[in-house]
């Protein structure tokens, strides 16, 4: 565990230190709180802190109750005392210490002490975990990888907002892969679900960094395009086009080759709204179907 | 004025503090060369800011010299910077010239101690 000491005296900082390296820590040291609260507050900063009361300028009781104040991920904080009275220790909890050492320090307490915030800091990391993957969870589409529906939409009523304030373009795309009921049908739904994985691929490597793809539906995609008027808009459209009639799909020792349509609609054509420009999207992918697919059209 | 009593007993106690670093020689000679390297400006701080009548500043300053010299039993030592540690708090530096003299004798005597540690065989 990354740990965090503070003690503006150097013997005291170095045989903390040496002690908490012995038991397989990684040590950063400081020799005042104002180092030691800027380390502390950096996003993969510490999680676990040692602190002494008593040092000059910033004390370790105003460092614990700075990051108490602080959102964000827990920091464990130890404080270094070298009284052992009552009014302190009432005093260290209230500042949100959990613990204390006394100094000098003894290394069978420490080992002791070492071990409830070990358990906290572990709690915590599955908790975080556990809230990442559910995160994605609820945000990703699972066979794909990509965007799922509902954060897509989030990403586009955000941007077209954005857009507007700032006075600036946006496109929406919408893709559909063409006959993809022929494909399910002739080779299976796992074909179909390689396909759906492929296509998603393709199109999404054909994508500028700032470019957002989503699977909107079965097998309907939807790009937020920033910054993107419409000539901008059915460019990309065009790329996306290419490059899947370009790529071939592998899937249980047949090569598939499969192609999209896109319907492409710009805030210059169709103003900021999402429901609005998504639905003006959807009619140009009609259209582009309608006159033979493998084609884009522009609302 | 009472002055603090002189310690009998050896300032530095090898063994214990061997103990406590759980046998780790390497950085007891590292702890050891800090504290004669820094406690000659430690007790420099502590006498001039007793002597400028500076309180806070005498706290300050004993209490890191305490929390140092306690690194090495140091007990009398440790005593005397305490109680230069309270007068501080209290404001009331009468009488600290001579704990201040106590802290510089003891820790002269816990330094060469420590030399004569320094010049024993390593194992």
């Amino acid at each position: 565990m990354k740990i965090l000491i503070a003690d503006d005296d150097s013997v005291s900082r170095r045989s903390l230190q040496g002690a908490l390296v012995r038991l397989g820590h990684e040590v950063v040291a400081f020799e005042d709180g104002a180092g030691a609260l800027t380390a502390l507050v950096e996003a993969d900063g510490p999680r676990f802190a040692i602190l002494d009361w008593m040092m000059p300028g910033m004390d370790g009781l105003t460092v614990c109750q700075t990051i108490r104040q602080r959102p964000g991920p827990y920091t464990y904080v130890i404080l270094l005392t070298s009284r052992d009275r009552q009014a302190d220790m009432v005093e260290g909890l209230g500042a949100g210490a959990d613990d204390f050492l006394t100094k000098p320090l003894d290394v069978v307490e420490l080992r002791a002490r070492l071990r409830p915030g070990e358990r906290i800091i572990a709690l915590q990391n599955d908790l975080i975990q556990t809230q990442q993957a559910l995160h994605h969870q609820a945000t990703h589409d699972r066979l794909t990888g990509l965007w799922n529906r509902g954060r897509v939409l989030d990403e586009l009523t955000r941007e077209a907002s954005r857009s507007q304030r700032e006075k600036a373009s946006c496109a929406v795309l919408l893709a559909d892969i063409d006959h993809f009921k022929r494909i399910n049908d002739a080779h299976g739904h796992a074909a179909g679900d390689a396909v759906l994985q492929h296509v998603g691929r393709v199109m999404q490597s054909s994508l500028r960094t700032s470019d957002a793809i989503g699977r909107y539906g079965g097998e309907e995609f939807l790009f937020v395009l920033p910054r993107a008027d419409s000539e901008g808009g059915r460019d990309v459209a065009e790329r996306v086009r290419a490059a899947v009639e370009t790529a071939l799909v592998s899937c249980a020792a047949v090569e598939l080759r499969v192609t999209v349509s896109l319907g492409v609609a710009s805030s210059a054509a169709c103003g900021f709204d999402a429901a609005t420009l998504v639905q003006a999207a959807d009619e140009a992918l009609y259209r582009a179907k309608a006159r033979g697919r493998n084609c884009i059209d522009a609302a | 004025m009472r002055r603090p009593p002189p310690a009998p007993l050896a300032a530095f106690d090898v063994e214990a503090l061997l103990a406590q670093v759980e046998g780790d020689r390497q950085l007891l000679t590292e702890l050891v060369d800090l504290f004669i390297q820094e406690s000659p400006a430690a007790l420099a701080e502590i006498r001039r800011s007793v002597e400028v009548a500076d309180a806070p500043a005498v706290e300050r300053a004993a209490h890191k010299l305490r929390g140092s010299v306690r690194n090495f039993g140091g007990r009398a030592a440790g005593e005397a910077a305490l109680s230069l540690e309270t007068l501080g708090r209290k404001g009331a530096l009468e009488g600290a010239g001579a704990y201040v003299s106590s802290l510089e004798q003891e820790v002269h005597r816990l330094v060469s101690e420590m030399h004569h540690y320094g010049s024993m065989p390593s194992s």
